[in-house]
């Protein structure tokens, strides 16, 4: 059996190919518009509270890498990145739809979409850490590491 | 003394008569008979049967004669007469002779009144007993002389052997126990001991030594005993059993017969692991010694993933072996056996590794790890000196922090270092996020005091005290080469609570200024940048540096940031400026790196400069055109752990990237949803043909199954493209071009379409890289050399051929099967 997988078309690919085919020998560009590092600036931190309209294991076409939460807010719902480990792994996240979170993180333009990067998550009783401070996806390994230190602090990633 | 057999009619009668009984007579609890002897058995011992050890004496033998209606028949003369069994086995009665004659008892029982004495031979004899003058068949008594105690112990069969280092001897050790008359003891525990240390050799059980019973035979074997990894003897296989004196084998562990030179291989990798509930970072690096039969002799690896796998391994010649899959295409498996019974285990033996082998020419390989337990991709390279010089190094090391605050997360390293007698200075530069946020440290300086030990034959030492990381932090490096000028180094940080590993090159005696920069004789470089783990992204771009105002002139860059998402293609990087005057040490220097459009988060890289004339990817080809440039450590607190190199660039001539290559690249992918950001690698060799097509071959190992959801690792995998020349030194193979482009590849009987930039330092040297969403590899694209010397295909005998990958799955029968 074969099968042919084809990846999911680039940001610029589409661009790419009228490039190509209007300029040859063109370094490529015109990229869309996407912010400027910091890629997480913690000075922009908000914190989010509202209900998990769905988990996503993998991200769905136009979204960014790694798992999501949609959110339903008072304004809206919001894509949240939960980034490649929240929902792997020993310790990982658990949610379903219909349970109220409070998300803390950063609202960015990715990909001339609006997603929020989130750092932690605090659900049922427990904050989950899913970034670093400078929005660096924490590991299944730290969640095992830290839970083994903080078993009784009630604080796990 | 003779007696009548048995009283006539008359006699009996009267004796009846006179004590008043007419009709009958009771003799015992049987009646007699008046009736002549019908019949004669052996009655006591029970069954006839009885044992004495040599030279004891036997019970007394009874045989009963009786009438025709079974009644005892008193009288009767019975002879016991011995007959010496087949072995030689006999006995004697009192007197010296060989028959007793006893007369029946009122119930007709004849007893020996003659001790009877086993004779000096164990086994089996026979008495008979015989009614005399009656012709009924004798009674007989089945008697067994047994040895007697334990007195001796021989060493019978299997000593004086000769065995090849981690072969089996030919025959087992045989010892036998005799009792004083030399007759062998069954049922006797004997115990073989082989030395604990150097040259000896193990049982089946794995271990030196090992107990066996003595059969009927007496004699004790033992299971197959194979000689260890260690030349040398004769040295005694003791035989020992409790109250005997000891016995020796003496054996003899042979060296392999090496038709040609022995020389040492330097080998380090890093990736992700499937053990110790995987993934995990893992880092590996090591020596191998391969004479020219492929044969391992030996070597030692250090082996880390900081995360329960933290050690210093010996690698036995047991197993291991450097085989040809296809020698032409200088394609080869590594199998080495480690000390470390926690490798390995997937697919190989506990402690073994087996890595697949791509020589680039004799010197140099791509390498990466294909036994299930991991993945990664590095190289190995012929170590042609085991001594480290002293002189100034500029150094990077990636890999995981996992010390601090408990966060398993990337952590990179890079400076420029002096190593004099056996101390080191100098400054170095690290970005940590295994501390709870991202931290970047430059300039700081290595701790006072720091140490460098001497190096071994492997041309392996230590580094101690140097505070990088952590204050506990010990770092191995292993000696590359080559034999002079500056050398390269492969080192290896070896704390238990983190890991990292990289290389150092020697700067030697160069002054470096923004005018040499990235050489003294190119102003254009390839640049390259990889991290993974916490943050899975690749850089790849091409620059001319304008050394009067320290900035690019030039350049254009790929960038795909997996994690943040970043997939920028062939971007202006110029206007990026660099710094290597009035820094912290000669050959220190900072990149600040802008981008045409918003978006890659690499900015902040510093620059390590590395003597002008040593080659960073192939040492020891020191007259290749490829020399010189520098390492690249990212500093930009999104992207902790990204390294890289700086490749002069020489030559974009796109006619000239033309002929026989070899590539490889390491994977990191969101393909299979239970697996994110796991990785797969490959390497491959085939050719590329000016305008018309870039064909490769090769094995990948996916350990996390990230193509199709089962691990595997495959060879004949295909990749294939026309790869456009957009602008000088940019090939891009893609989905979006016209037509469409990108990478073909067939792994394991899957398809794939990978998009991918190429970019081109010179004939012999370019780099690719993947932009998709979903996936980001980078990895180098090299031409390869003759590998005139690689050590060839290793031949059957001599050792014990590695067992077969058995996961490895063949790939629609279009290439080379491995094993």
């Amino acid at each position: 059996m074969s099968s042919r997988r084809t990846q999911p078309a680039r940001l610029i690919a589409g661009l790419l190919a009228g490039l190509l085919l209007a300029i040859l020998a063109v370094p490529l560009v015109a990229q869309p518009e996407r912010e400027s590092h910091p890629f997480y600036d913690i000075s922009k931190e908000v914190t989010l509270t509202g209900t998990v309209s769905s988990v996503l294991a993998r991200p769905a076409a136009g979204m960014i890498f790694g798992a999501h939460l949609m959110l339903d807010t008072a304004s809206g719902q919001v894509d949240a990145s939960l980034g490649k480990w929240a929902l792997q792994g020993k310790g990982a996240l658990s949610l379903s739809a219909g349970a109220p979170v409070e998300l803390t993180g950063v609202m960015k333009t990715m990909n001339d979409k609006q997603v929020f990067i989130v750092r932690t998550v605090k659900a049922n009783g427990q904050v989950y850490t899913i970034r670093n401070q400078s929005g660096v996806p924490n590991s299944p390994q730290s969640r095992a590491r830290v839970s083994q230190k903080t078993t009784q602090g009630g604080e796990s990633l | 003394m003779n007696r009548k057999p048995y009283l006539s009619i008359s006699a009996f009668t009267l004796v009846c008569l006179t004590m008043g009984l007419l009709t009958s007579c009771t003799i015992g609890s049987k009646k007699s008979s008046s009736t002549a002897p019908a019949a004669i058995a052996a009655t006591s011992p029970a069954g006839g049967t009885e044992s004495a050890a040599v030279g004891a004496t036997y019970g007394a033998l009874s045989a009963t004669v009786t009438d025709g209606s079974g009644a005892g028949v008193s009288g009767v003369s019975v002879v016991f007469a011995v007959v010496n069994g087949a072995s030689g086995a006999s006995a004697s009665f009192a007197t010296g002779g060989t028959t007793d004659t006893e007369t029946t008892n009122s119930s007709g029982v004849a007893t020996t009144s003659q001790a009877l004495t086993a004779g000096t031979v164990a086994g089996t004899l026979t008495v008979t007993a015989t009614a005399s003058g009656a012709s009924i068949p004798p009674a007989t008594f089945t008697l067994t002389n047994t040895a007697s105690a334990p007195a001796t112990l021989t060493a019978t069969s299997g000593q004086g052997q000769s065995a090849t280092v981690s072969t089996a001897f030919a025959n087992p050790l045989i010892a036998t126990v005799t009792d004083a008359n030399s007759n062998p003891v069954q049922g006797v525990s004997v115990t073989f001991t082989a030395p604990a240390s150097g040259a000896s050799g193990t049982f089946a059980n794995g271990t030196a030594t090992e107990t066996d019973t003595t059969d009927v035979n007496g004699n004790a074997t033992s299971s197959a005993f194979t000689a260890n990894s260690t030349a040398g003897g004769p040295y005694n296989v003791v035989a020992s059993s409790t109250g005997l004196t000891s016995v020796n084998f003496a054996e003899t562990n042979t060296t392999v017969v090496v038709s040609g030179p022995s020389n040492n291989y330097v080998f380090y990798a890093s990736g992700e692991e499937a053990i110790n509930a995987g993934p995990n970072y893992y880092a590996v690096a090591g020596a191998v010694t391969i004479d020219a039969n492929g044969n391992i002799l030996g070597g030692e690896q250090d082996y880390n993933d900081a995360f329960g796998i933290t050690a210093t391994d010996t690698i036995s010649a047991v197993n291991g072996a450097l085989v040809a899959v296809d020698a032409s295409a200088g394609l080869y498996t590594l199998t080495i056996t480690t000390t470390d019974v926690n490798l390995g285990t997937i697919n190989t033996a506990p402690g073994v590794e087996e890595f697949v082998v791509q020589f680039v020419n004799s010197s140099h390989a791509l390498i990466t790890q294909f036994d299930g337990s991991a993945t990664s991709s590095g190289s190995l390279d012929l170590q042609t000196t085991t001594s480290a010089s002293n002189g100034s190094y500029a150094f990077t090391a990636a890999g995981v922090d996992n010390n601090t605050s408990g966060n398993y997360a990337s952590v990179a390293i890079g400076g420029v270092v002096t190593a004099n007698s056996g101390g080191l200075s100098g400054v170095y530069d690290i970005i940590d996020a295994g501390t709870g946020t991202t931290v970047v440290s430059t300039g700081n300086t290595i701790t006072a005091g720091a140490t460098l030990s001497g190096t071994d034959t492997y041309g392996r030492g230590t580094l101690t005290g140097s505070g990088m990381i952590t204050a506990s932090s010990v770092f191995a490096f292993y000696v590359v080469g080559p034999a002079t000028g500056s050398q390269a180094l492969r080192i290896i940080d070896m704390d238990a609570n983190d890991v990292a590993i990289g290389s150092a090159y020697g700067q030697g005696s160069a002054t470096f200024t923004n005018a040499t920069f990235p050489t003294p004789t190119a102003a254009s470089g390839v640049l390259t940048l990889l991290g993974q783990w916490s943050e899975d992204y690749a850089t790849l771009g091409e620059f001319t540096a304008d050394s009067t105002n320290g900035t690019f002139s030039g350049g254009a860059a790929d960038d795909n940031e997996l994690d943040n998402s970043v997939q920028m293609e062939a971007d202006s990087i110029s206007g990026s400026t660099y710094n290597l005057v009035g820094t912290a040490a000669n050959g220190y220097g900072t990149m600040a790196i802008t981008w045409g459009t918003a978006g890659p988060n690499v900015s902040a890289v510093n620059v390590y400069m590395v003597d002008p004339a040593l080659n960073i990817n192939d040492p020891n080809n020191t007259t290749s055109t490829d020399v010189g440039g520098a390492l690249l450590l990212d500093l930009d607190v999104a992207l902790p752990g990204g390294v890289g190199v700086i490749t002069p660039q020489t030559d974009t001539t796109v006619a000239d990237f033309n002929g026989t290559y070899v590539a490889g690249f390491q994977n990191f992918n969101e393909f299979n949803t239970n697996c994110f950001a796991c990785e797969f690698d490959m390497i491959s060799q085939g050719t590329m043909t000016t305008g018309a097509a870039l064909s490769l071959t090769g094995a990948d190992s996916d350990p996390f199954g990230t193509w199709d959801g089962t691990a595997a690792e495959s060879a004949g995998d295909t990749f294939t493209s026309t790869p456009l020349s957009v602008s000088s030194g940019f090939y891009s193979m893609s989905v979006g071009n016209n037509p469409e482009n990108p990478i073909d590849a067939t792994i394991n009987t899957f398809e794939f379409d990978m998009d991918s930039d190429i970019y081109q330092a010179s004939a012999t040297t370019l780099y690719w890289l993947e932009i998709d969403s979903n996936g980001v590899f980078l990895g180098p694209i090299v031409a390869q050399g003759s590998l005139t010397g690689v050590p060839l295909a290793r031949k059957p005998g001599g050792q014990t051929q590695p067992q077969p990958n058995k996961n490895i799955k063949p790939n629609k029968g279009l290439g080379v099967r491995l094993h």
